[in-house]
């Protein structure tokens, strides 16, 4: 069933067609988080006050085929928020620490020999300690970008930045971290 | 190094040349055939994105949303979720708010003198509350006090204790209860203990945001949600509004019967779920066989099907299209706890808020 659908239903009264639309959801949307926030926990907390909250303003959704942009707006405002107020640990979320590179690569390396992908899983590695320690709008854009896998406008709107800004933003966090990860 | 405008024209879209193999962005820009700084900027930067698509996806180790729906459920409604309910709110709320003026307050003797004024013939025949008292009477069930208080005053004393009582039958255990859960007792609302008995026949009511688990006789359980009221037997229960989740124990030599405010569904050995409300009802079979009866319409249900009753009318639900998620009741909205794990058994009872107008008063403390 289709999200439009299903928050007609919540808005109609079935309190537990909105369970369908987190559980579809709350993967996304911690995903995001857990990159902003560096931290699990508090990437959890946020999440559910980001799905409290839409539930909560959900006949404000002005057009729920488009959902989960909502929502994902609501979840980066909640984490810009937090990080405003600097209760977030700056130490960046680090392959050590076992919580990224222990999680399921769910995408595919490409095409390529197996040791072309191994180094590329090398670089993946690099990458995810780098792109922790980009600063929070760059590191929201490249996020919802790659691992979301958001077309330009659609992170325009959750960002609620012009088009422009958002390959700009792109384009310099590419450049950071290529910087950052010096010369092939 | 000084950047020819070739260069400058190559790092300007970077991006996009990188997303080619390098055979095919030096077919894209030839530029990039003389100029090795160019393409290794390409390079590295195909090496980006291609790290960046391969960051895993990180997923939340808890299920966020079970802990979203207990907040949902044990919060005030939202302003749109209180609009649309508004009225029968405020029918909720009177009710509860004249427990202390009622003649449930009354010592005992004056409550039966009135009990016995009000069930006269005549109050027992009229259908002025229409279609719950008509439907009623083409169920095989006995006639009730219930009856007689949804058709005179909206919130007359509960008329079916202590009559109905099973006296000297085994009590109704509540095994767990999270919240508030009381028991109708001699006339007041009492709070009932995890553990503790109360008669077959005693009506219990479940607080907001509180839940309960109950134990038949016989063995069978009933896991009852938040803002429920209903009566059990040792083998019928009455639902008069709110949700519960039977799972009843096969006995061939009985049939299991839960009622509802226009209907009845008779259990054949099952697990299943009843939201229940005077304007419809609505039951989700989980596993096994029930039959569903509204007036003289009779559906037997299977696996996952599920079934609606009210206004008259009795649908069946094939599994196949309740398995998305199940729709309204058939004129209140009322959400329905189809395949819900019995932890989350608390479905929005607000429209079903109508039905509660005529049910009685409330516990004292649940105001």
């Amino acid at each position: 069933m289709p999200d439009q659908d299903l928050v007609a239903q919540v808005l109609g009264g079935n309190e537990e067609a909105y369970r369908s639309l987190m559980k579809r959801h709350q993967t996304r949307v911690f995903n995001f988080l857990v990159r902003l926030l560096k931290q699990r926990e508090l990437a959890e907390d946020v999440a559910q006050e980001a799905f409290f909250n839409a539930y909560a303003r959900l006949d404000t959704c002005r057009d729920p085929a488009f959902f989960y942009v909502w929502l994902m707006r609501i979840a980066r405002n909640l984490a810009f928020n937090v990080l405003r107020k600097g209760k977030v640990d700056q130490v960046p979320l680090t392959p050590k620490s076992g919580e990224t590179i222990d999680v399921p690569d769910e995408r595919t390396l490409g095409e390529g020999s197996p040791e072309g992908q191994l180094e590329q899983r090398e670089i993946a590695k690099e990458l995810e300690a780098r792109v922790m320690s980009l600063p929070p709008k760059y590191r929201a854009t490249v996020i919802l970008r790659h691992t979301e896998g958001r077309q330009y406008h659609e992170i325009a709107e959750i960002l609620e930045i012009p088009i422009g800004t958002v390959k700009f933003r792109l384009h310099r966090a590419y450049r950071l971290l290529k910087e950052r990860l010096g010369k092939r | 190094m000084s950047q020819s405008g070739e260069c400058k024209a190559v790092v300007e879209r970077v991006e996009d040349l990188a997303t080619l193999s390098a055979h095919h962005a030096q077919l894209e820009e030839p530029h990039l055939v003389v100029c090795s700084d160019c393409r290794d900027q390409v390079a590295r930067t195909r090496d980006v994105l291609a790290g960046l698509d391969a960051l895993p996806v990180q997923a939340p180790k808890a299920d966020v949303s079970d802990r979203v729906m207990m907040r949902i459920q044990s919060a005030p409604a939202p302003a749109w979720a209180a609009k649309r309910a508004a009225a029968p709110v405020r029918a909720k709320v009177e009710p509860k708010s004249e427990p202390v003026r009622r003649p449930v307050a009354e010592p005992q003797p004056g409550f039966l003198e009135w009990l016995a004024s009000v069930l006269t013939p005549r109050n027992l025949a009229v259908p002025a509350m229409g279609l719950a008292v008509v439907l009623f009477a083409l169920v095989a069930i006995k006639p009730v006090g219930q009856q007689v208080a949804r058709t005179t005053a909206p919130a007359s004393p509960i008329v079916e204790e202590p009559e109905l009582i099973e006296a000297g039958a085994p009590g109704i255990t509540v095994a767990s209860l999270t919240g508030e859960v009381s028991a109708f007792v001699q006339g007041e609302w009492k709070k009932v203990a995890a553990g503790g008995t109360v008669a077959a026949g005693q009506r219990l009511q479940i607080g907001r945001g509180s839940k309960a688990s109950l134990t038949l006789p016989d063995g069978s359980k009933i896991d009852v949600g938040a803002e429920t009221e209903l009566v059990a037997f040792s083998e019928r229960v009455r639902v008069h509004h709110g949700h519960a989740r039977f799972d009843v124990m096969h006995r061939p030599e009985r049939i299991f019967r839960v009622l509802v405010p226009d209907g009845e569904i008779r259990v054949l050995g099952t697990l299943f779920d009843v939201d229940a409300a005077a304007a419809g009802s609505r039951v989700h079979l989980l596993h096994g066989r029930i039959e569903v009866q509204c007036a003289a319409q009779v559906e037997r249900l299977e696996d996952g099907d599920s079934a609606t009753i009210g206004a008259g009318k009795l649908t069946k639900l094939a599994a196949a299209d309740h398995a998305a998620g199940a729709g309204p009741l058939p004129s209140t909205g009322t959400p329905v706890a189809s395949e819900a794990s019995p932890d989350s058994v608390g479905a929005d009872p607000r429209p079903a808020i109508q039905a509660t107008a005529a049910s009685g008063p409330a516990p004292a403390g649940l105001k």
